[in-house]
C-alpha cells in the first residue's frame, strides 16, 4: 500500500510529514536503552516476515502484517516502520522520501489502533478462539485501516480525479486483506502457544 | 550391493566466484559412510547439495538410479533422503513435539489425524512419547536432536544424511543417539569430525582433502 | 561524494520534484535525473541490468496511474479526461525525477550503507541508534527465514495456493518472531551482565550501545 513519489499534493505531504514526525517522536521517547534491542529485533523480524508470500496463480500475495506489528510493538511501530520505509525507498524505489510521511501514516496509524483496541483483550490467559479473533482483527484493522488512510490522503490530494486509482488500489489489495487476516490470526495463536510469557509482556 | 548415491566430479558453488571441488564417492545399500575433514571443507554443502539446496557447477550426481541436476529432479528426494541439520534449532518448528514430527508426513499428503498418529508411533519407537505435548522451545539439546531425528524418520526415508549429529551432546545423549541410529538399519551418509561416532557407526570413511 | 551527501542530494531531488509546478521545469529536472543515471551506468556503480530493473519497478505505480486517471465515466460511457491526463503527466514526471535521482545517487549502496548515511544526517540520536540496530538485526532475521524455509523444504514442503500453505506461512511468521524474542532475551541478559559489572567499575557508557548498533559488539 505504498504511494509513489509525486502523487500527493504539497499540503497533504506536509501535514502527513508533521503527523508522522510526531508519531516517531512519541515512539522514540518510549524506547529506553533497555528496550531498544527488543524493538529493533521485532522490527527486523516483521520486515523480513512481510517478504513472505503466498503463490496465487501466476502471481503472489505478499504479507503486510502491520496490524500484528502494532499489537506487539505499540508506539514503537512509528519509528520502526519509518526505518522500513526509508530502506524501501532508498533500495527499491518502493514509496519515496517526500511521501514517506504519508506512507508511514498509512502503515503505522492503523497498527497503533490495533494496539490500543486489541492488546487489552489479551489480558490473562486468552483462549485459542480469542487469540484467533484478535489476530484476525489485527489483519482486518491493519490492512483495512491502511486502505482507508490511503484513500483519504489520495482523496484530499486529487479529489475526484483519483477515484479510479483509489478503487484499483483497494481492489488489488483485497486478496492481501483476506490472507493477512488469516495468517495474523494463526500466527498470533502459534506465537502465544510457543512463548506465552514473552508475548504477554509485549501486550500490557 | 545396489548403489544408492553416485557422485563424480562434483563442483559446488560456494558464494560468488568461489567453487568447491569434491572427491568422487558412492553410497551403497547397507553402508554407513563417514565424511571426515575439518570444518569449512564442504561437508555440510555436500549434504545440502544432495537435496538440491546448493547448485552444482559441474559433475554428475545420481540418486536412486536417476540423474539429478535441476530443482525438479530434487523435489522427489525430500523425504526419501532424510537430512538431519547441524543445528536442531533450525529444524524444529513445533509448536509441540508431536506437531513438529507430523510436519513431514503432512507434506507427504497425510491428513492431520493420520499424520498425528504416525508422529506418535515414531516418537514411541524412539522412546520419546513422554515429550509429545512439550513445546519444542523447552527441549534439552539431546532431546532436540532426537526429536529432529523423529521428524525425519516419520517421513520413511531410504537414506539418512546426518550433519555433525553428535555436536553439543553429552556422553549419555550421544550413546542414546547412536543406539537409535543403528536401530533404524538405514544406510547413512554422516558428516562428522567426532572420532567416537566414526568408530561406533561408520562402515567406511571418505576424507575430504584440506 | 560521501554517502550522506549522496543521500541528502537524493532527498533534495525528491523535494525539488514535489515543489516545481511548471511542466518545462519538471522536464528539465527529468533530463538532469536521466543524465545522472547514465553517469551511474558509465561509472559502473551498478550493472545496466540492475538500473533498468529499478527503473521498471519504479514505473509500476506510474502505469497504474495511467490506467486510472485519464478516464472518467460520463453519460455515454468511458471518456477521455484532459485534467486526468495532465495530472498523470505531472505524476509521471515527478515520480521519475525523484526515482531516477535516487537510483543514480544511491546505486551500489546496501541497507547498512543507507542506514549509516541517514544516521549522519542529523536525526535524533536515539532514532539513529534504532535505525542502525534494526538494520544490523535485519541480516540475522533474513538468515533465520532462509534456514526455516530450507528446513521446511527438506521435509517436503512446497508452497501452493492452499490452506496448508497458509498454515505453514503462519508458522514461518511465528518462528521468525520467536527467534527475535529469544534473541532479545539473550541480549537483555548480556546487557544486564555488563551493566552489573560496570556498575562496580564505572557508570554505563552510551558508547557501548553504539558499539552494539554498529556491529562491533556481538549480541
Amino acid at each position: 500500500m505504498h504511494i509513489a513519489e509525486g502523487v500527493l499534493s504539497l499540503p497533504v505531504l506536509a501535514s502527513c510529514a508533521a503527523l508522522s514526525a510526531g508519531g516517531i517522536a512519541l515512539g522514540v521517547r518510549r524506547l529506553d536503552e533497555a528496550r531498544m534491542p527488543l524493538a529493533a529485533l521485532l522490527g527486523a523480524a516483521f520486515m523480513v516476515a512481510s517478504t513472505l508470500h503466498m503463490p496465487v496463480g501466476v502471481g503472489s500475495v505478499h504479507l503486510i502484517l502491520n496490524g500484528l506489528a502494532g499489537l506487539l510493538l505499540g508506539w514503537a511501530v512509528f519509528p520502526l516502520f519509518f526505518v522500513a520505509l526509508l530502506l524501501q525507498a532508498a533500495l527499491f524505489s518502493f514509496g519515496g522520501f517526500t511521501v514517506l510521511g504519508a506512507n508511514l501514516l498509512i502503515m503505522a496509524a492503523p497498527a497503533l489502533l490495533c494496539h490500543v483496541l486489541l492488546a487489552p483483550l489479551l489480558r490473562g490467559e486468552p483462549s485459542r478462539r480469542r487469540l484467533l479473533l484478535v489476530g484476525a482483527g489485527c489483519g482486518l484493522i491493519g490492512v483495512g485501516g491502511a486502505a482507508v488512510v490511503a484513500a483519504l490522503v489520495l482523496s484530499l490530494s486529487g479529489g475526484r480525479l483519483f477515484d479510479h486509482l483509489i478503487g484499483m488500489l483497494v481492489l488489488t489489495h483485497a486478496p492481501v486483506f483476506v490472507v493477512d487476516a488469516l495468517i495474523s490470526a494463526l500466527a498470533l495463536n502459534l506465537l502465544w502457544r510457543m512463548l506465552p510469557d514473552m508475548t504477554r509482556e509485549l501486550c500490557p | 550391493m545396489s548403489v544408492l548415491i553416485q557422485a563424480s566430479g562434483l563442483c559446488l558453488a560456494r558464494g560468488p566466484q568461489r567453487q568447491l571441488g569434491l572427491p568422487d564417492f558412492a553410497l551403497h545399500e547397507g553402508e554407513r559412510l563417514c565424511l571426515l575433514g575439518p570444518s569449512g571443507r564442504g561437508k555440510t554443502s555436500l549434504l545440502h547439495a544432495l537435496l538440491g539446496f546448493v547448485p552444482l557447477q559441474a559433475g554428475r550426481l545420481q540418486v536412486f538410479g536417476c540423474e539429478r541436476s535441476v530443482e525438479a529432479d530434487f523435489v522427489p528426494l525430500r523425504g526419501p533422503l532424510g537430512l538431519l541439520f547441524q543445528d536442531p534449532v533450525d529444524q524444529l518448528f513445533g509448536p509441540t513435539v508431536v506437531d513438529d514430527v507430523a510436519f513431514g508426513p503432512r507434506n507427504q499428503g497425510l491428513d492431520r489425524q493420520r499424520a498425528g498418529q504416525l508422529a506418535l508411533r515414531t516418537l514411541a519407537s524412539l522412546q520419546l512419547e513422554h515429550l509429545a505435548e512439550r513445546p519444542v522451545q523447552q527441549l534439552s539439546g539431546g532431546e532436540q536432536r532426537l526429536v529432529a531425528l523423529a521428524g525425519v524418520l516419520a517421513m520413511n526415508p531410504r537414506v539418512l544424511l546426518l550433519d555433525e549429529p553428535s555436536n553439543g551432546l553429552d556422553q549419555a545423549s550421544c550413546e542414546r543417539l547412536f543406539a537409535c541410529l543403528l536401530e533404524t538399519g538405514l544406510p547413512m551418509l554422516i558428516a562428522s569430525h567426532d572420532q567416537t561416532l566414526v568408530q561406533r557407526l561408520g562402515t567406511r570413511i571418505l576424507t575430504l582433502p584440506a | 561524494m560521501t554517502a550522506p551527501q549522496r543521500l541528502l542530494l537524493a532527498l533534495a531531488g525528491a523535494l525539488g520534484a514535489a515543489l516545481l509546478q511548471q511542466t518545462w521545469q519538471l522536464l528539465a529536472l527529468l533530463l538532469v535525473a536521466g543524465v545522472a543515471v547514465l553517469v551511474a551506468a558509465v561509472l559502473r556503480l551498478a550493472s545496466v541490468r540492475w538500473l533498468l530493473r529499478r527503473v521498471a519497478l519504479l514505473n509500476l505505480f506510474v502505469l497504474l496511474v495511467w490506467l486510472t486517471l485519464p478516464w472518467h465515466w460520463t453519460g455515454g460511457g468511458l471518456a477521455w479526461n484532459p485534467a486526468g491526463v495532465e495530472a498523470a503527466v505531472h505524476i509521471s514526471l515527478r515520480s521519475n525525477i525523484a526515482g531516477l535521482l535516487c537510483i543514480a545517487l544511491l546505486a551500489g549502496m546496501n541497507a547498512f550503507d543507507v542506514a549509516a548515511a541517514a544516521a549522519r544526517l542529523g536525526m535524533p540520536a536515539r532514532l539513529a541508534q534504532l535505525l542502525l540496530l534494526t538494520v544490523r538485526y535485519l541480516g540475522v532475521m533474513q538468515q533465520t527465514r532462509q534456514q526455516v524455509q530450507r528446513a521446511m523444504q527438506a521435509r517436503g514442503f512446497r508452497p501452493r495456493c492452499n490452506w496448508r500453505t497458509l498454515e505453514v506461512l503462519a508458522l514461518q511468521v511465528a518462528l521468525i518472531l520467536v527467534h527475535a524474542l529469544l534473541r532479545a532475551e539473550r541480549v537483555a541478559q548480556a546487557m544486564q551482565a555488563r551493566g552489573l559489572a560496570q556498575r562496580v567499575r564505572a557508570p554505563a557508557r552510551k558508547a557501548d550501545l553504539v558499539g552494539v548498533a554498529t556491529g562491533q559488539e556481538s549480541l
